[in-house]
């Protein structure tokens, strides 16, 4: 079902005038201010950078800040906003990595897959389609090999756009992103076997770029030893900050609170951090993770140990940007590695 | 730079043998290029890790304000402090949070540390192969190439116009490059800001403001920031909303500073930490400047000094209660 | 799709003090809506998130069994910022409720099983749903005999005191009222509850054990439970953690890979052996 058609540099513009044209297209810009994307108006302000953006896209479908509901102190009436879909408008994210869309299917089996819905996530997530960009250029941060992504990846994009010297090969990889590309109207010749030998070559080039940061396999048996002695030196250099989980595109916890004002008020969903002390602090005192070494383990464990049992799945996706982002560059590269080959 | 490394790395060895201290906290290589990381060395095999140059940024003066796990039972902790990681310590040990008996201090004075960021966006993504350093330059050698820097053009702000780069305390002190700058004040950042409007204030204000993410890096990298529980977080009462709002964004960052009033030494740690380049000091150095010339203080200089905004003196200014706006 | 989020408004319809220090209450609350009411559907161990707008919310077992016809009873003592301004509720008031979440204590396992109920201070809650389940004339002869062994500080703090007393004149089930220090005017037996357990020496044929109470009561039961020969497959325990959004994705609640609104609260010994012990 998947087709790969091409598209020349000097239609490309084109190309994205229609799907701004039909739809709401949101993506990577110079302005994107701490949301990490912009609503695009024209083709050039697409701006994509090499390798992964500053911000994940997490901010789209699960924002920092979310009005669950409104309410009125003295009626107690609630106001649960639900935005109406127009039919056939869809809200199209473009300028993700790999690494980014495989996140987005990661949150997805926290928010949408099971029974329990989160509703905010699930609507937004429903009427979304995912345009990503293949990797030429991984950055050397980078481990996304390292934790089953590849710069070619297609977990979570409907659509994956190869960039080419001359041209682009567009490849829709859902039904949606195969009704989303018919639905511009634009004729698109099909990739030729020159386009798609092309196409290989770049990514092998890209592969090649990476480096093997670890090695997952005998992860599972390591982290299965809770109380190993090697978190107590993990966790030394890390200063409690939320920078790793705020810019990890797969981390989801959040808080949830009261804000008011007089008699009006919201309650809202603001992202948090297990790496925060009072992130599991008991009304009574007690606090099952009082020093930054359980902290630490935690963060570890759920984002390679837990999620596997929970959902399958590691929830990493080697974007690199903890690495980059740590204050005292406290490096999860070297962390995991350091596990593997604990004795 | 060898040199001071090496003489780091003697004493720091003699130290653990010597079982004088039980932790040493320095600096290593980090993994990202022209970055050094924190480094906990406990045993004298591993001091070999430990170095020095240009990239020691970080206020390792951080780790001691609560309590390390992994701390050595006979709790002498050993520390590297650069000028501003001392005057921190100093900060520490007057609040009562450090015992002065509890540290061995190895001061180092600082030639100024280097904006790593400045000098990558200079270098373009070259692949950095090795870094060289003498008293004035850097040398950075790349794929297919080499490039150098002259220090002084790279370092950070609060570094250009440090006029205390030889630690308030030490025990052991090395000495790198020899510089005696004068104390400015007010700082030329601060005075240039304070000639705009107050339109324009508050314009830049909200927009540096707007990046925040309210990540609390600028908070945990403060070494004078060891509240148990911060006042952003407190539910009892709940001061403020979590969102990342202007509104709350704002109430963090004043109160926060304004909590730093007679306590912050101009370390830049924050501005460091903040992964959205946030000109943090723009707000923090005009606190140090007001304390400067209020009170004639500035912390960290002295372990007999008493807390400013907890010590009352019968001839303190009092005119700011009766000033105009 | 329905909002998991969106509180349930119901009505305070009465308010027991339920102990001396005066920090624990019982609220009966009644759903306003008639569809939240048919949807509402629970089995003892379960809890819910009380919401009060504006302030916050606290997840509290449900303390009365789906048997007891309409009432929604959750005890709640005054520990933090959200129970505090609950605690200042009247009767008549509005507040709202999510939920049922989590799961309940083993029902099917239990059928045909004698069942010990191990219970201390104000943790009885949802054992009280489950004797009150258990006792309900349908449902009694799904389960053998039915001993409970219930403890507190003082006197003063034994919740639901009325019921108790009934209990112990009640010919279809066995209970143990103990407390740790009696006062002048208390005429039952004195002793930690592990110790009147061990006294009584429970019989581990054919028995499940719920066991619910502060920590350190939990810490000196488990031991005289296996002790009498109950395998940690049959021993079960609710635990308490901080909790927001109730349906495992907030990340705040687990314990390993289970999340304590979801995977539990009610958890067996054995399973608890199997995760990290951080709680």
């Amino acid at each position: 079902m998947a087709r790969d058609c091409v598209v020349h540099n000097k239609d490309f513009d084109r190309f994205l005038a229609l799907l701004i044209e039909k739809h709401s297209v949101f993506g990577p810009s110079d302005n994107d201010g701490s949301n990490g994307f912009t609503r695009i108006e024209t083709p050039e302000q697409i701006k994509l950078h090499r390798g992964v953006a500053h911000f994940s896209f997490k901010n789209f479908f699960f924002p920092q800040t979310e009005v669950l509901f409104s309410f009125d102190l003295a009626s107690k009436k609630i106001d649960a906003a639900n935005k109406e879909t127009e039919d056939g408008k869809y809200d199209i994210l473009i300028g993700l990595r790999p690494c980014d869309a495989l996140a987005v299917d990661l949150l997805d089996q926290v928010f949408v897959v099971p029974d329990t819905k989160d509703v905010y996530y699930a609507e937004r997530r429903s009427k979304t389609r995912i345009i990503s960009f293949a990797c030429n250029e991984p950055c050397a941060t980078c481990f996304c090999e390292s934790v089953g992504c590849a710069p070619d990846s297609e977990v979570g994009a409907d659509v994956i756009i190869y960039v080419l010297k001359d041209r682009y090969i567009i490849r829709t990889v859902s039904q949606a992103g195969e009704e989303l590309i018919n639905g511009t109207g634009m004729h698109f010749d099909a990739a030729s076997e020159k386009d798609r030998a092309e196409k290989e070559q770049m990514m092998t080039d890209a592969k090649s770029q990476l480096t093997r940061a670890f090695s997952v396999d005998e992860l599972d048996d390591k982290l299965a030893n809770f109380d190993a002695s090697y978190w107590k030196q993990i966790c030394q250099k890390c200063i409690g900050c939320g920078i790793c989980t705020y810019f990890c595109p797969t981390c989801h916890c959040f808080d949830i609170t009261d804000d008011t004002e007089g008699s009006q008020g919201r309650r809202i969903r603001t992202w948090d951090s297990c790496m925060y002390p009072l992130f599991t602090l008991h009304a009574s005192g007690h606090n099952p993770r009082p020093t930054k070494k359980e902290r630490m383990r935690q963060r570890i464990m759920h984002k390679f140990s837990y999620s596997m049992q929970q959902y399958g799945r590691r929830l990493c996706v080697g974007c690199g940007r903890c690495v980059v982002h740590c204050p005292v560059n406290l490096d999860l590269r070297a962390v995991i590695r350091e596990i593997t080959e604990a004795k | 730079m060898k040199r001071v490394q090496s003489e780091l790395v003697e004493n720091v060895s003699k130290l653990l043998r010597e079982n004088k201290v039980g932790l040493f906290i320095g600096y290593q290589d980090g993994s990202l290029p022209l970055r050094t990381s924190p480094c906990f060395v406990t045993k004298h095999e591993d001091v070999q890790r430990l170095v020095w140059n240009s990239f020691c940024a970080n206020n390792l003066s951080v780790y001691l304000k609560s309590v390390l796990p992994g701390l050595p039972a006979n709790g002498r902790i050993g520390i590297l402090c650069k000028g501003c990681d001392s005057r921190s310590l100093v900060n520490l040990i007057v609040e009562k949070q450090v015992k002065r008996e509890d540290v061995v201090i190895i001061g180092i004075s600082c030639p100024g540390v280097v904006n790593t960021d400045r000098l990558l966006a200079h270098l373009e993504g070259k692949k950095i192969v090795d870094v060289e350093e003498n008293d004035e330059d850097i040398v950075v050698k790349f794929d297919g190439g080499e490039e150098r820097f002259a220090r002084r053009d790279y370092l950070y702000e609060s570094c250009l116009n440090c006029a205390y780069p030889t630690p308030s305390v030490y025990d052991i002190l090395i000495r790198v490059g020899k510089h005696s700058p004068k104390p400015v004040f007010p700082d030329p950042m601060i005075n240039e800001f304070n000639k705009k409007s107050r339109t324009e204030r508050w314009q830049i204000f909200e927009q540096e403001l707007s990046r925040c993410i309210r990540c609390y890096a600028c908070r945990n990298a403060c070494p004078n920031c060891y509240c148990k529980e911060c006042f952003a977080e407190q539910t009892k009462p709940r001061w403020f909303g979590l969102t990342n709002e202007h509104s709350d964004v704002f109430f963090y960052h004043v109160v926060r500073i304004l909590h730093q009033a007679g306590r912050c030494v101009d370390c830049g740690a924050c501005v460091r930490a903040c992964p959205e380049n946030i000109n943090l000091r723009l707000f923090t150095r005009v606190l140090v400047d007001e304390v400067k010339e209020r009170f004639g203080y500035e912390p960290g200089l002295s372990l007999n000094d008493s807390s400013l905004l907890a010590t009352f003196s019968t001839d303190d200014k009092q005119e700011f209660m009766a000033e105009a706006d | 799709m329905s909002n998991p989020y969106v509180p349930m408004p119901a009505k305070i319809e009465s308010i027991v003090i339920e102990n001396e220090a005066r920090d624990i209450k019982t609220f009966n609350l009644s759903l306003m809506n008639d569809t939240d009411k048919e949807r509402f559907s629970f089995l003892p161990g379960q809890f819910a998130e009380l919401s009060l707008l504006g302030i916050g919310e606290c997840p509290i077992g449900i303390a009365s069994s789906p048997t007891e016809g309409g009432c929604l009873l959750f005890t709640v003592k005054r520990a933090g910022f959200v129970t505090t301004q609950l605690h200042r509720a009247e009767v008549g008031d509005t507040i709202g409720i999510r939920g049922p979440f989590g799961n309940t204590y083993p029902l099917d396992l239990m059928e045909g099983k004698n069942v010990l109920i191990v219970g201390g201070g104000f943790a009885f809650t949802t054992l009280r749903a489950t004797a009150k389940y258990i006792l309900e004339g349908n449902n009694r002869n799904r389960f053998k005999d039915l001993t409970i062994v219930y403890g507190a500080r003082n006197p003063g703090e034994l919740i639901y005191k009325h019921e108790l007393w009934e209990w112990e004149k009640a010919k279809d089930l066995k209970i143990y009222i103990t407390v740790d220090k009696g006062d002048k005017g208390w005429k039952r037996r004195e002793g930690f509850v592990p110790t009147v357990l061990k006294e009584i020496a429970p019989n581990s044929d054919s028995a499940v054990a719920l066991v619910c109470g502060p920590p350190v009561m939990i810490k000196f039961t488990l031991p005289v439970l296996l002790e009498f020969g109950f395998a940690p497959e049959t021993i079960f325990l609710s635990l308490e953690m901080r909790m927001k959004c109730g349906i495992g994705k907030c990340g705040r609640c687990n314990i390993g890979h289970k999340y304590v609104c979801k995977d539990g609260p009610v958890f067996s010994y054995a399973q608890l052996n199997e995760l990290p012990q951080e709680y």
